[in-house]
């Protein structure tokens, strides 16, 4: 691996975005931040702060709605988007290990790989722990992990907190993560970094991991998860929190179940009809079939009842705990490591944030390594929710 | 490319910021606003689904003008032609009464403010009202009389500062879930739950204290818990000296409702009775919360009244954590209000009966105004059946479908000579309509909406509107100018805001620019309070007299139907956490309707066991009024005796059955109680629709042989 110094991570960005459409995080003066495309004129200044923008870049490679094909009536055409190159520029050590576990399922899809195709990722390591993360109990962060972006900026620690002796940390480096890294590099002047710059990320990465404090509840947790240790108390009481909002889901950057419908012309030829085909009626297909239509796929929930009903009415996750059970089945059993080579959750803390029924990640890896709830009065009195 | 427009969630009243995802002029999602004062970054599934409910799928693109067989699309200025050249007959020949607004609790405060000045500037009717009729008029009604103002008196983020929260006739998680979700965490962070509801809701499982009532029983069970407080000398003695009036004669009142008869009549026990009284009036800080389980009732104002009598008695109030929360249900049902969208009041609540109040909106408008009172939505469908009615506008509700008794509202609208329907879809009511007008949506316009803590907020124009839909105040603009009236005729929504509050004190010290730094502001907002009022009464209470809050007793009264042999069962009515009103956003959005439950009639399982009927079963049910089929949903959170039915659904809807008994007061119809009957339909069988019920004829379905309709 090789590394540079950098003046600025505007110095870099500038250079970048004469070549590529240019992603960044946006914030407004509320701290409510967004990526977008950045144009031109608007670039903003590059947020160092610990801000994780409240959506992932998932939005950006796997879009929340498009459409899959047309059928005109005769032939079905396909409605692959076009590629485009482009720098998703100072995504988070969590978010880019949840662009790797992304490339891995949707490996075979032509929608996201047109998308990801062309994209270079510029990684910023974080300096400071977010309000909600975790990544270091689930080795996605603070720092890039390898072979996730292909450059990785380390900005510089905070002036205030520099001793005479660690002034190398005050200086923007930057690492050559990827081939593509590299090639993308050509032309602009950099001057290799210093030697050791090695041992200075790395010492910055621990003091930010220990800024983190006690996250021995994720390891407990998760080893519970794996040996069936939960006491089904926890997860109905987690049931009756979950208010099945789908925050969790859409936030998630790993999460990536979708559903389709088909949507036909309308009456007045003026747009998409809606044409509910999720719940696959005869009288929809039929229709479907005898006229033209899009097939449009949007971002779906495991939390929603209707996500596992099967045609006959039978539903395997009926009760809400259940299917609070399986996300997190999902996002932490060793079962889904051989697929993909780690957890589901990259410790992101967004699901902590977006959930209304204090059921996010860190409130129920808490609860079950305490296992506070088969104590808690409230959960004897919760019989009914596993009623049918 | 990919942009945010940061905005305010269009659905329940809890007014969570939500930022529209936007590309090539399409919202293509949204997520939650991170640091909104309101909701701290999250969104209810409503919420999550917004840009299904506002695709350009079936909306309207041009105006659309009825003929003998159907819609012909129209251009503005002939349809407008048509409503201006009807009107201005019905005018001349019946008068300003015999025309009327129903604007909207779903439509902007520069909508409303626009709606009611042109029925009181330009028809000169004081006939405009809104929805608000059949939510929280009592609200109004009630705590006007008792406090001096009928809105939220705390803060939502007050939940965070309460000791003990009560949440009495509502549904929080199901409803204003972000508020809901507030509540759970308190209740994690050890505050204490007291639920008083009929119904195990969500938040009753996790209570420490529910009070399961049996329905119609709100008004004994709140003289009981205050008899017992009073008993007990629980009541806070100095907050009710310095702060209250008529103490003694409420102390007397209630002496009559001792703890065991109150038991008796409500079936909670006395043990919960009084530990429920205790935890409330001990608390440092109790924030109350009621909902439609309060007001949808012949004795609506009184319930409110008793609750209000309850919250001053402890003197939970005028302090943070405190408070009496009525809930309400649209995104802007308190702006509608503000705005004076009723047909009592002009914009700040200022009584259209007040002379000064006429002379002042005269002058500042530069014309006439109505001079007679006006009609409430049921008294202007009253009057259409006695043909007393003629022309409409109804912007942006469905009162076929939302109103009670259904029949009773689609033969009035159809007996009005000529029905206008605003609308962003062809909704039940613009199928009756003589004109439809295309309406842009939330997304699609500037302005502001009222969330029910007083909060003003902008929301922004992420989208055009799809073909030539305009936004409503635009559209009443267009349409007094075709009256011959420069009156509504603004540049923009900020220069109508001004004019607004210009008129309206408590809106007075608010501009865009404030509400957009502040991420909305709290009215009163005015001189003495530039940055608005979080916490209402804080010294004592500015709009009674002394200003001292007023005590007034009230008697239960029993439901205007009671269950008997030939309708045994009490329905009353809920909202689904998935669906919002009559579900024609929700139910655009596939998550959603794939969402809702096989059978929407909720029971008692022993009730089932009594009707041999098995979950999902199917079943007729049919009141006085009405008559639906649907599928049994058998579940241990409904009591015996008692069934509910969600209104959202057009094709079993609630409202064929509920009763429009009204309230002396207000009107407000009881909509939380009535009795029906259920009956086993033949199994296999699938339950008919609406439609398909009312397109059998009698003699058809007699030889079907299970349905007598």
């Amino acid at each position: 691996m090789q590394a540079f110094k950098l003046q600025s991570a505007e110095q870099l960005r500038d250079f970048l975005a004469t070549d590529y459409k240019l992603y960044q995080v946006v914030a407004d003066e509320n701290n409510n931040a967004h990526w977008e495309e950045a144009n031109e004129e608007t670039k903003p200044e590059v947020i160092t702060e610990p801000l994780l923008p409240q959506t992932s870049t998932k939005s950006l490679l796997f879009s929340e709605r498009e459409s899959l094909f047309n059928f005109d009536g005769e032939k079905f055409v396909a409605t692959i988007p076009a590629g485009e190159k482009k720098v998703f520029f100072g995504v988070r050590a969590c978010d880019l290990v949840a662009i790797g576990y992304q490339d891995k399922f949707f490996k075979a899809d032509p929608y996201y790989q047109a998308r990801r195709r062309d994209t270079l990722l510029v990684g910023m390591d974080c300096i400071k722990p977010c309000a909600n993360g975790f990544c270091s109990a689930v080795d996605a962060g603070p720092a890039v992990r390898e072979n996730t972006a292909d450059l990785i900026l380390v900005p510089p620690v905070e002036p205030a907190i520099i001793s005479a002796a660690d002034k190398e940390k005050n200086q923007w480096f930057l690492v050559v993560g990827s081939e593509q890294g590299l090639e993308a590099l050509n032309g602009l002047a950099l001057e290799k970094a210093d030697d050791n710059w090695q041992q200075v990320r790395q010492a910055i990465e621990a003091e930010t991991i220990a800024a983190f404090g006690d996250q021995g509840v994720f390891a407990d947790g998760i080893a519970k998860i794996n040996q069936n240790k939960v006491e089904p108390e926890v997860w109905q009481a987690a049931g009756i929190q979950c208010l099945t909002c789908s925050g969790c889901s859409n936030v998630c950057p790993t999460c990536s179940c979708y559903a389709t419908r088909d949507v036909g012309s309308d009456i007045n030829g003026s747009g998409m009809a809606a044409e509910r085909t999720a719940s696959v009626t005869v009288k929809a297909i039929k229709s479907a079939a005898q006229s033209e239509f899009t097939r449009e796929r949007f971002w779906d929930s495991c939390l929603y009842e209707g996500f596992q009903k099967e045609a006959s009415g039978n539903n395997p996750a009926e009760a809400a705990g259940q299917r609070v059970a399986r996300f997190w089945y999902h996002k932490f059993s060793e079962d889904f490591v051989k697929d993909f080579g780690r957890y589901g959750c990259v410790g992101c803390g967004r699901c902590d944030q977006v959930c209304p029924g204090v059921i996010g990640a860190k409130s129920i890896m808490t609860t079950i390594a305490n296992d506070s709830h088969a104590k808690n009065e409230s959960a004897k009195r919760i019989e009914s929710v596993f009623e049918p | 490319m990919t942009r945010v427009f940061n905005s305010i969630c269009p659905f329940c009243g809890v007014g969570c910021g939500i930022g529209l995802r936007v590309t090539d002029n399409h919202v293509v999602g949204v997520e939650p606003i991170a640091h909104h004062p309101v909701s701290n970054g999250q969104l209810c599934t409503k919420g999550w689904n917004t840009e299904f409910g506002i695709d350009s799928g079936n909306r309207l693109t041009q105006p659309l003008i009825r003929e003998r067989h159907g819609f012909r699309p129209a251009s503005w200025d002939e349809a407008l032609d048509l409503i201006v050249d009807q009107f201005k007959v019905f005018l001349e020949d019946n008068g300003p009464e015999s025309v009327g607004i129903i604007s909207s609790a779903r439509a902007s405060n520069e909508d409303n403010y626009a709606a009611q000045k042109f029925a009181r500037a330009v028809l000169k009717t004081n006939n405009v009202d809104h929805c608000a009729r059949i939510c929280h008029s009592p609200s109004v009604a009630g705590l006007k009389q008792t406090l001096g103002s009928g809105a939220m008196t705390n803060r939502i983020e007050d939940i965070e500062l309460a000791d003990v929260i009560m949440v009495f006739g509502c549904d929080p998680t199901e409803n204003h879930t972000i508020m809901g979700g507030r509540i759970i965490r308190a209740k994690l962070n050890g505050k204490k739950l007291i639920v008083v509801d009929p119904r195990k809701t969500r938040l009753a499982k996790l209570a420490d204290i529910h009070l399961q009532l049996k329905v119609g029983t709100n008004i004994a069970l709140l003289n009981g818990l205050i008899h017992i407080i009073f008993q007990q000398g629980w009541e806070n003695k100095t907050f009710l000296q310095q702060h209250c009036t008529n103490v003694d004669s409420l102390k007397k009142h209630v002496a009559d409702y001792s703890a065991e008869k109150v038991s008796q009549i409500t079936g909670v026990s006395v043990e919960l009775l009084s530990e429920a009284a205790k935890i409330y009036a001990q608390a440092q800080a109790a924030w109350l919360a009621y909902g439609m389980g309060i007001t949808q009732f012949v004795s609506g104002t009184n319930n409110v009244m008793a609750v209000s009598n309850l919250v001053l008695v402890c003197g939970q109030i005028g302090r943070p954590g405190t408070g009496i929360n009525p809930l309400r249900g649209q995104n802007n049902v308190q702006g509608a209000c503000d705005m004076g969208a009723l047909p009592n009041v002009y914009p700040g609540y200022q009584a259209v009966a007040e002379t000064s109040v006429r002379e002042k909106f005269a002058k500042a408008w530069h014309t006439r105004v109505a001079e007679k009172p006006g009609l409430t939505s049921m008294g202007m469908t009253k009057a259409a059946l006695a043909e007393q009615f003629r022309g409409m506008i109804i912007i942006g509700e469905d009162p076929v479908v939302t109103d009670p008794d259904q029949n009773h509202v689609a033969s009035a609208l159809q007996a009005m000579d000529l029905l206008v329907v605003v609308e962003l879809t062809l909704s039940e009511t613009a199928k009756l309509a003589d004109v439809v007008l295309p309406a842009a949506s939330f997304a699609e316009k500037e302005g502001t909406f009222t969330n029910c803590e007083r909060r003003v907020q902008r929301v922004h124009k992420a989208v055009d509107p799809p073909g030539e839909a305009l936004a409503d105040w635009q559209i009443l603009n267009r349409l007094a100018k075709k009256f011959g009236s420069a009156c509504l005729d603004w540049p923009d929504t900020e220069t109508l805001f001004n004019e607004m509050a210009s008129l309206t004190p408590s809106y007075s010290g608010m501009t865009y620019a404030l509400l957009e730094k502040h991420q909305g502001l709290q009215w009163p907002c005015n001189e003495s309070a530039p940055l608005g009022t979080p916490i209402l009464h804080q010294q004592g209470f500015e709009a009674m007299p002394d200003r001292k809050a007023c005590l007034i007793p009230v008697n239960q009264a029993e439901t205007a139907e009671i269950p008997d042999q030939e309708y045994p069962f009490y329905l009353t009515t809920n909202r689904l956490h998935f669906h919002y009103g009559c579900g024609s956003m929700t139910r655009k959005s596939p998550l959603l309707e794939r969402e809702t439950p096989d059978g929407i009639l909720f029971m008692n399982p022993e009730d089932g066991e009594k009707l041999a009927l098995r979950n999902h079963a199917p079943v007729s049910v049919s009141s006085r009024r009405g008559y639906i089929e649907t599928r049994v949903l058998l579940t241990s959170d409904m009591p015996p005796g008692l069934v509910t039915m969600p209104y959202h659904f057009k094709e079993a809807p609630s409202n064929q059955l509920t009763n429009d008994a009204q309230d002396p007061v207000t009107k407000m119809p009881e909509l939380k109680a009535c009795a029906v009957r259920i009956e086993k339909l033949p199994e296999g069988i699938q339950p008919r629709s609406l439609e398909d019920i009312k397109s059998q004829s009698d003699k058809q379905a007699a030889e079907v042989g299970y349905a007598s309709v």
